[in-house]
């Protein structure tokens, strides 16, 4: 099961995942000029939050146990069978709100203008999620916990050498 | 994720903050808010704009060493955003003293064939070695333009130097030394009181209000009647809070006349009548003493060259530059000048930083906080740290540097919070005349070593 993951040491605020996101799914022409220049103006569902030196893109997690599900009355937010990702159906939305308000990370934006909810589905239709092919650092990734849980331990191994190397530094 | 950075450590405007708060007018803090996170590229001076073929950054996380289109890595657009910065310092300079009447002596040794040339680190830093005798000669043509006093003046610093029964003006932004010198005799008697802001500290003793970072919290005291605006410095925002708050707003080029000086101090006068009770106390005015120049400051250096000789002082160094949002407001630029007093340090300051320091106390020569060795080592009448006018009047620094070498006084100079580019390029010239200069900012970290003879370094090597 693929998901969006974050190396918040790579993210440098540039913020081009935003842009990516609003022109390829927030978009109605899905390009740049054409979509800065759209009314409504297209939403972005990745933010990049945090302060200078500590940010970090922001998207839906997929909650296992996730309150928009619940929180839906229309049926319109619904999980993927075989990837396991949330989406939501615009057709069905009944734009009550009631999924931006429960959810604990605010990343369910509500589209005032259609009256609908929006959020990232992971670009699960794509080959590749937008964000994930914007980010210029390699911050943002896609691929399943194990690739991703390998991805850290060895970033842990190496901050464990470096450590190693000072202390050893340190005794001689 | 949310962080919290004070905003201020100067207590008077803490008051104004919040008075900003309860008007509901938003300030560069609350901008600065919303324009975070910063993207990493532009801070960090890793992207490039110069040729149409951009924008083009590099990743510093990549393994290989990423390029730009036209080839170019971290090293070299570091160095050639210093240079860009810097050359733009110049012609704002060569501006200044033009409006001074001093354009022809500024542009000597004028210098720049760096346009559309994607230059490497290497290339760059020639091309700024090249460009420190213009901007030598440009801040020494500025400073000429005023004489230095024969004596420091006294003066005051804070938002207390708004009087209550006057029409109070402000000038910002920089102005010619004349202008400032026509408006002072004006007003001399009546019913106005002029007071500066950023640009033309010093001047014939003006008083001060505040600095870069006080603009727009001057106008939300309510006490300031007219804005007379120079070039320069003079944040958008600012004008159109004067226009949101009913302060005239005239530019001092327009002051050419008797009769518009004086059309100028009717209108002030008129705002003064109609003016809203204050809520937010000033509080009171900080002393400081200004001017200081080579000629005025000879016992400080026969002072200097034997404690340097017996030990107890360190040499003399230069704080100046702006202060930028980034930190808080006086903090950090207070505690540097605070730990190079403490190593011995004699201080000159100039411009926005030295408003810091003079509101801080440090430029008054009573002041109490300062170490007692270096205190015991200067004549009393000099304070440890001496104000010497506005930004651009840097070259007095020169000066007193030549001064230095002449009698073997180590020296050095700082520009902690840049924000711009004339700071920049003051700091250049400085390096450019052999002073060893620390330039701060995340975007001068990778600066290449060998700019200006090693001259000019960031400012984490100053700890080293």
């Amino acid at each position: 099961m693929k998901r969006i993951w974050v190396d918040g040491d790579k993210c440098l605020g540039c913020k081009a995942c935003e842009i990516a996101c609003a022109v390829e799914r927030g978009s109605l022409s899905k390009t740049l000029l054409g979509a800065v220049k759209e009314d409504p103006k297209p939403v972005a569902n990745v933010t990049v939050v945090g302060a200078a030196g500590r940010s970090f893109p922001l998207q839906c997690r997929h909650c296992e146990s996730a309150r928009c599900l619940s929180a839906c009355p229309s049926g319109a937010m619904s999980r993927d069978g075989e990837s396991g990702l949330i989406a939501v159906d615009a057709n069905t939305c009944c734009g009550c709100w009631m999924c931006v308000m429960s959810c604990p990370f605010g990343v369910i934006k509500p589209l005032a203008a259609y009256k609908k909810a929006a959020k990232c589905d992971a670009c699960m239709n794509m080959d590749e999620a937008a964000c994930v092919a914007a980010c210029p650092t390699g911050a943002l990734l896609a691929c399943d916990a194990k690739e991703y849980e390998a991805l850290l331990a060895a970033k842990k191994s190496s901050v464990a050498a470096l450590l190693n190397a000072c202390a050893q530094a340190e005794t001689r | 994720m949310y962080t919290v950075q004070k905003k201020t450590a100067h207590e008077e405007t803490k008051a104004l903050l919040i008075q900003a708060f309860r008007d509901r007018q938003s300030l560069s803090w609350d901008r600065y808010d919303a324009m975070q996170p910063q993207c990493g590229f532009g801070r960090l001076a890793i992207s490039c704009t110069e040729c149409l073929e951009g924008p083009c950054r590099v990743n510093p996380f990549d393994e290989e060493g990423q390029k730009t289109i036209c080839g170019r890595e971290r090293a070299d657009l570091v160095a050639n955003f210093v240079l860009q910065k810097a050359y733009a310092g110049a012609e704002a300079l060569t501006a200044l003293a033009g409006a001074s009447g001093a354009g022809e002596k500024a542009a000597q040794g004028r210098s720049w064939n760096a346009s559309d040339s994607m230059l490497g680190a290497a290339d760059a830093a020639a091309e700024l070695a090249a460009l420190a005798p213009w901007i030598a000669s440009a801040m020494k043509a500025l400073s000429g333009t005023r004489a230095a006093p024969a004596r420091p003046l006294q003066s005051a610093v804070n938002f207390g130097v708004l009087q209550d029964g006057k029409a109070n003006i402000a000038l910002h932004g920089h102005l010619p030394a004349a202008r400032v010198k026509e408006l002072l005799e004006a007003a001399k008697g009546g019913a106005v009181n002029i007071v500066g802001l950023c640009g033309s500290e010093g001047y014939f003793g003006l008083p001060l209000l505040g600095n870069y970072g006080s603009q727009e919290l001057a106008l939300i005291s309510g006490k300031v009647d007219l804005l007379i605006t120079g070039s320069q410095c003079v944040m958008p925002a600012c004008k159109r809070l004067a226009e949101t708050l009913g302060v005239p707003v005239l530019a001092a080029v327009s002051l050419g006349s008797a009769k518009a000086v004086q059309e100028a101090f009717a209108k002030a006068e008129a705002r003064a009548k109609n003016r809203k009770a204050m809520k937010a106390p000033l509080g009171a005015v900080q002393a400081f003493s200004t001017g200081f120049s080579a000629a005025s400051c000879a016992d400080l250096f026969a002072a200097l060259e034997k404690g340097v000789a017996k030990g107890g002082v360190r040499g003399l160094a230069y704080v100046g530059g702006c202060g930028s949002i980034a930190h808080t407001q006086d903090a950090d630029l207070v505690k540097l000048a605070k730990d190079l007093l403490d190593q011995g340090y004699v201080l000159a300051t100039a411009g926005c930083a030295g408003t810091a320091l003079a509101r801080a106390g440090l430029c008054d020569a009573g002041c109490k906080d300062v170490p007692e060795t270096l205190r015991a080592a200067v004549p009393a009448a000099f304070p440890l740290v001496l104000h010497l006018g506005a930004c651009h009047d840097a070259a007095v620094f020169m000066d007193l540097a030549a001064q230095c070498k002449a009698k073997n006084i180590p020296m050095l100079a700082v520009v902690p919070e840049p924000v711009h580019s004339k700071a920049v390029a003051v700091a250049v010239g400085l390096a450019g005349g052999g002073v060893p200069t620390y330039l701060d900012s995340e975007l001068f970290s990778w600066l290449p070593e060998n700019m200006l003879n090693g001259m000019l370094r960031p400012l984490s090597a100053l700890s080293q």
